[in-house]
């Protein structure tokens, strides 16, 4: 466990290193420099600006700055808001984004395991039909569609809930069922498929010739086996809810990061929008990290299999 | 009293030709599976729906008189009517005839993305398998690095040097999209290597190339087939997603990504306008899913009846 844990670790660095490489260098292949879009100033002052950001050095040099401030935490300044840090921002929009983020994946993965469950419980009933409606929907409409039309009928129309703005938790609620979808319908279907795997399992009938209550045959035996396969879809599942907050705090107007990142885009402002990938970046490369842990610590199997060499 | 002789009897032994005979058609694996895609009812609709899609993106936009890019400010904000069969958008230009120039770019993006990463794919996930060992342990430690890097944050950051445009977008998702093919393909031909028919093929002499291409390749066909049939919703995602947030194909162009973006500033007033987009973009991804789902069934010979 340990020598898959330390395999891990050094992916992790490696994967970030590269995408911190990565960005750096497409980042200077743009043309021009961040100071082309301002007012014609006399040479000595376009110099003088470049100095101070280092931008007059040579690419390599620059590279070498840039890596030693990353260490350091430190993640530049903002082109676009004057005199702000980009580690300011981050640290303003971030805890929103978070909030959303967080509320979707629990959102998204206990009811998406409950749905599953229930669905494999009773196949064929209700409870069946109704993951099964969600799965084709969160498969086929993409979350910008959903938060849309979400916004549009439940705050608009019916005005049950506020429209956009940040602040209170009725603020939350759309947005993170909105950007949810995608991983409950997926994760419902997997762990009913899961469930019914199981289910069919000699185990299950030697548990209820024991005489187990049903009860303890779901949640001891089914629901613990059934749950395995599903903690390997968890990676990519928050990585389409992470880079989905881009649009969802867009569209129900969120000062969270996600709409930061696209209106560094918008406005070309460079630092931010290094910063802001690295720092999306290494949160999901760290998540993906996490679950691969997870999966190691929960599976016997893969314990056994790479701690064992 | 008869006398039982031998000539009376006859011999019944068990007939040679007639038990050996084929009584059914001999079917090749594609004829086979074609057969049982046939037998699958909601396969078979996405793939209709999908065949009369492509046929819309390729006459639709000449089926009323406006260009896509027309724009009649008298117009504008019109509910579908019968010059206007969906309306028409903020500056009056025919959303009829947007919606299938956006089905072709939107279909353009996605099979030409989901084929490209399955060309790349299968060739380095090809000879990363078939040679194995050290070859084999250098290019898959690279490609668990590209995987661990954000798939869509990485399609932005190439989008934002590159520049907007069709062809741009289709090479940002393929630099970063054939990474899954790859391991799949690796894993398949791994399996496929050990058997006889390559261990033949290798004592006639054929080249590394010629087996990868002739041998191991076809022999894994199918699951490769289903994998480009789910990569082409998720490419078509993608190309959605990336035009929602600004990046994607630029105006007067219009995706189905475009379009929903335009139609969401004036949902409000006009909701019409969002409803063919997210129709289309929404049946098109079903489709391709359940098209793949029926492939999956349909290809895998051991759930052949």
């Amino acid at each position: 466990m340990l020598r898959y844990t330390l395999e891990r670790t050094m992916y992790m660095i490696i994967t970030l290193w590269v995408i911190v490489t990565l960005t750096f260098f497409l980042m200077h292949m743009i043309p021009g420099d961040p100071f082309t879009s301002e007012k014609r100033v006399p040479e000595q002052i376009r110099q003088n600006m470049l100095a101070k950001y280092h931008l007059d050095k040579p690419l390599i040099v620059q590279y070498g700055y840039y890596l030693r401030n990353l260490l350091h935490g430190d993640l530049g300044i903002s082109l676009k808001y004057l005199n702000r840090t980009v580690n300011e921002i981050i640290a303003n929009g971030f805890p929103a984004s978070f909030q959303i983020g967080m509320q979707s994946i629990i959102l998204g993965v206990f009811l998406g395991l409950i749905l599953g469950i229930v669905a494999a419980l009773n196949r064929n009933g209700f409870w069946d039909y109704v993951s099964m409606i969600l799965a084709i929907i969160g498969r086929s409409v993409p979350n910008f569609i959903i938060a849309t039309l979400l916004q549009y009928w439940i705050a608009s129309k019916l005005r049950w809930l506020p429209v956009s703005g940040w602040g209170t938790f009725a603020h939350t609620i759309l947005p993170s069922i909105a950007l949810s979808f995608a991983s409950l319908s997926i994760i419902s279907r997997l762990m009913r498929a899961s469930m019914l795997d199981v289910i069919g399992q000699d185990y299950i009938k030697t548990a209820k010739s024991k005489g187990l209550s049903s009860f303890e045959i779901i949640w001891r035996h089914m629901i613990r086996n059934a749950i395995l396969p599903v903690i390997t879809v968890l990676g990519p599942l928050i990585a389409g809810i992470v880079t989905g907050t881009f649009v969802v705090e867009r569209i129900f107007g969120i000062p969270g990061l996600g709409k930061y990142f696209v209106q560094s885009i918008y406005n070309n402002d460079y630092t931010m929008i290094l910063g802001t990938t690295i720092f999306y970046s290494a949160i999901l490369v760290f998540l993906v990290f996490l679950v691969d842990i997870t999966y190691g610590l929960i599976d016997p199997r893969i314990r056994l299999a790479k701690g064992g060499k | 009293m008869v006398e039982i002789t031998r000539e009376k009897f006859e011999r019944v032994g068990p007939n040679i030709e007639e038990s050996q005979a084929i009584v059914r058609p001999s079917m090749t694996y594609w004829q086979d599976a074609w057969r049982r895609l046939k037998m699958n009812k909601v396969a078979m609709a996405s793939l209709v729906f999908l065949i009369l899609l492509g046929i819309m993106a390729i006459i639709g936009p000449y089926m009323l008189p406006y260009k896509y890019s027309d724009q009649n400010l008298m117009m504008t904000n019109k509910p579908p009517s019968a010059e206007h069969w969906f309306g028409t958008d903020y500056l009056g230009r025919d959303l009829f005839v947007r919606t299938w120039m956006g089905a072709r770019i939107s279909l353009t993006i996605g099979i030409a993305a989901a084929l490209l990463d399955g060309i790349i794919g299968v060739i380095y996930g090809g000879i990363s398998g078939y040679f194995g060992g050290q070859i084999d342990n250098i290019m898959m430690r690279i490609v668990d690095i590209l995987y661990g890097i954000p798939y869509l944050i990485l399609v932005i950051l190439l989008m934002l040097v590159m520049g907007p445009g069709v062809v741009t977008i289709i090479v940002a998702m393929v630099i970063t999209g054939w990474v899954g093919m790859a391991r799949l393909v690796r894993g398949q031909v791994l399996q496929l290597k050990e058997q006889e028919f390559v261990l033949a093929a290798k004592t006639l002499g054929a080249s590394p190339a010629r087996i990868i291409l002739k041998h191991l390749i076809p022999n894994t066909l199918g699951p490769i087939i289903v994998s480009i049939t789910f990569d082409v919703p998720a490419a078509i995602f993608t190309e959605a997603f990336l035009s929602y947030i600004g990046l994607g194909v630029q105006p007067p162009l219009a995706s189905w990504g475009t379009l929903a973006n335009d139609a969401t500033n004036v949902l409000l007033m006009y909701p019409y306008q969002l409803f063919f987009p997210a129709f289309f973009i929404s049946m098109t991804m079903l489709s391709f899913n359940l098209l793949g789902d029926g492939l999956r069934d349909a290809l895998d010979p051991r759930l052949r009846k």
